[in-house]
């Protein structure tokens, strides 16, 4: 009589010796990838894939296969990026010095912010309303508001 | 032979700038910090329960650096018990603009915005065995976060030891290190503030000794000590000051001393020596120093001697 039982123990034991804890592959990017700066403070995705890494000198966009360098040169309001979003198609940063900058799929721009008291801007969330929030050190929270003429500001 | 022993002076000095960065320092000789809680009488030796200092990272510092603290907690054998252990005491690091700034040395006490700057780290330790003689890192922090002040030579950053409540005294001190785990010097970093709180040794013959910078404004100081206890005597030095005595306050008590500043003296670090009572041990002496101006700003004592100790050099003059 066949041992169907034993038949079925044997066959699904072999299935199990493929079952392997799954491996990670890590890789380390830095200064010869592109990627010159080691202190990364954000890391967000846009809509189109791009990452954008924000770091204490410089913001980096990384397509997959090399990372482009933007700064203050290209209109960031500062060269301290301390966090992002990802807002549909515009991504937001914020700075040390206090200040934001946003790039709208084209260039990136600095924000006019009414105020000289600026702490760094610490994290930003979007709330249910699909408004951008953001904190800061010390000037508590703010709203990100953006108004539809030439120049875009924020109300605090 | 005078040419070697020039090379081993010049060694051994830049040795010492790149291994003091302990406040206190080794070569000051004092043992450890003091900040006493909230609710301390002020006789034991702490006028503010509060502390500050700062430290400065030299530019050619570009990876992580950590403040170490060592027997953060207010228990155990170290620290100074008043009935029970009950202290807590809150350490905070900040960096960024105003953490420091021309005017700080004007703010001595918790009545000025000393917690100007940007709060980067905090923590609160009561009795805790876990911390007790050991080593507890912030960071890391990117040197980056501290404020970047050109006449300093470097970023700053701030350490704020509060006592929040109790009555018993935290001793402890710190490092300035590159790394959590153990106290590596940063390369060319230093650690000043503008009032040292701290405890003196019991040992009768040990001599203790910290150094105010004095800028080229200054044309006078004064020394003011608090509780001093009549431990011994304070003695100042100088390029142009040989071992001047200098008053000294009695228990919960300050006592300030004015002396000229010459031309000589202008640009270079004073040499304040605490000379322990030889004939009465004194013994868990905690005391406060502070060196102002004329204009009443106080002068930063650094670990590490802008231009290294004073040595004095007598005038002679010929008839």
């Amino acid at each position: 009589m066949t041992n169907w039982k034993g038949i079925l123990i044997f066959f699904f034991s072999m299935l199990t010796s493929h079952a392997f804890p799954q491996s990670y592959n890590f890789r380390n990017f830095n200064s010869e990838d592109g990627l010159t700066q080691s202190y990364i403070y954000s890391i967000i995705q846009d809509i189109h894939g791009y990452l954008w890494i924000g770091t204490d000198n410089g913001l980096f966009r990384y397509n997959g296969l090399k990372f482009e360098n933007y700064n203050t040169n290209d209109s960031l309001a500062d060269n301290f990026i301390t966090c992002g979003i990802s807002d549909k198609e515009c991504q937001w940063f914020g700075h040390w010095n206090g200040r934001l900058s946003y790039f709208n799929g084209e260039k990136l721009h600095t924000v006019n912010i009414p105020r000289s008291d600026l702490s760094p801007v610490t994290h930003f969330a979007k709330s249910p309303d699909n408004k951008i929030w953001g904190s800061t050190y010390s000037n508590g929270l703010v709203k990100l508001s953006i108004d539809t003429g030439s120049d875009k500001t924020i109300s605090v | 032979m005078k040419r070697y022993v020039l090379i081993i002076s010049f060694i051994l000095n830049t040795c010492a700038g790149l291994f003091s960065q302990s406040a206190p320092a080794i070569d000051e000789n004092i043992p450890y910090l003091m900040t006493f809680g909230g609710n301390a009488i002020t006789s034991w030796g702490d006028d503010d329960y509060c502390q500050i200092f700062f430290c400065i990272i030299p530019p050619s510092q570009t990876g992580p650096v950590y403040i170490r603290v060592y027997d953060p907690d207010t228990g155990g054998n170290l620290d100074e018990v008043q009935g029970e252990f009950n202290t807590v005491v809150n350490f905070s690091i900040y960096g960024g603009k105003d953490c420091w700034s021309d005017t700080i040395a004007q703010v001595q006490n918790k009545t000025g915005n000393f917690k100007s700057g940007y709060l980067l780290a905090s923590k609160s330790f009561g009795v805790d065995p876990k911390y007790d003689k050991k080593w507890y890192s912030f960071g890391p922090f990117n040197p980056s976060e501290g404020k970047y002040v050109e006449k300093l030579g470097g970023r700053v950053f701030k350490i704020i030891a509060q006592g929040i409540s109790g009555d018993d005294g935290n001793i402890y001190k710190y490092f300035l290190s590159t790394s959590p785990k153990e106290n590596i010097a940063v390369e060319g970093g230093n650690l000043f503030t503008y009032k040292y709180h701290f405890r003196l040794p019991d040992d009768q013959k040990h001599v203790c000794q910290i150094y105010p910078f004095v800028d080229d404004r200054t044309i006078s100081i004064q020394v003011s000590n608090f509780d001093w206890d009549n431990d011994g005597i304070i003695r100042i030095f100088s390029v142009a000051k040989n071992g001047i005595l200098c008053d000294v306050s009695g228990d919960n008590n300050w006592v300030v001393r004015e002396f000229p500043i010459v031309a000589e003296e202008k640009n270079s670090t004073v040499e304040i020596q605490f000379i322990k009572n030889q004939t009465v041990q004194v013994r868990n002496n905690n005391v406060v120093i502070i060196v102002r101006n004329q204009y009443g700003v106080s002068l930063p004592f650094y670990v590490v001697p802008i231009g290294g100790v004073p040595v004095y050099s007598p005038k002679i003059r010929m008839k």
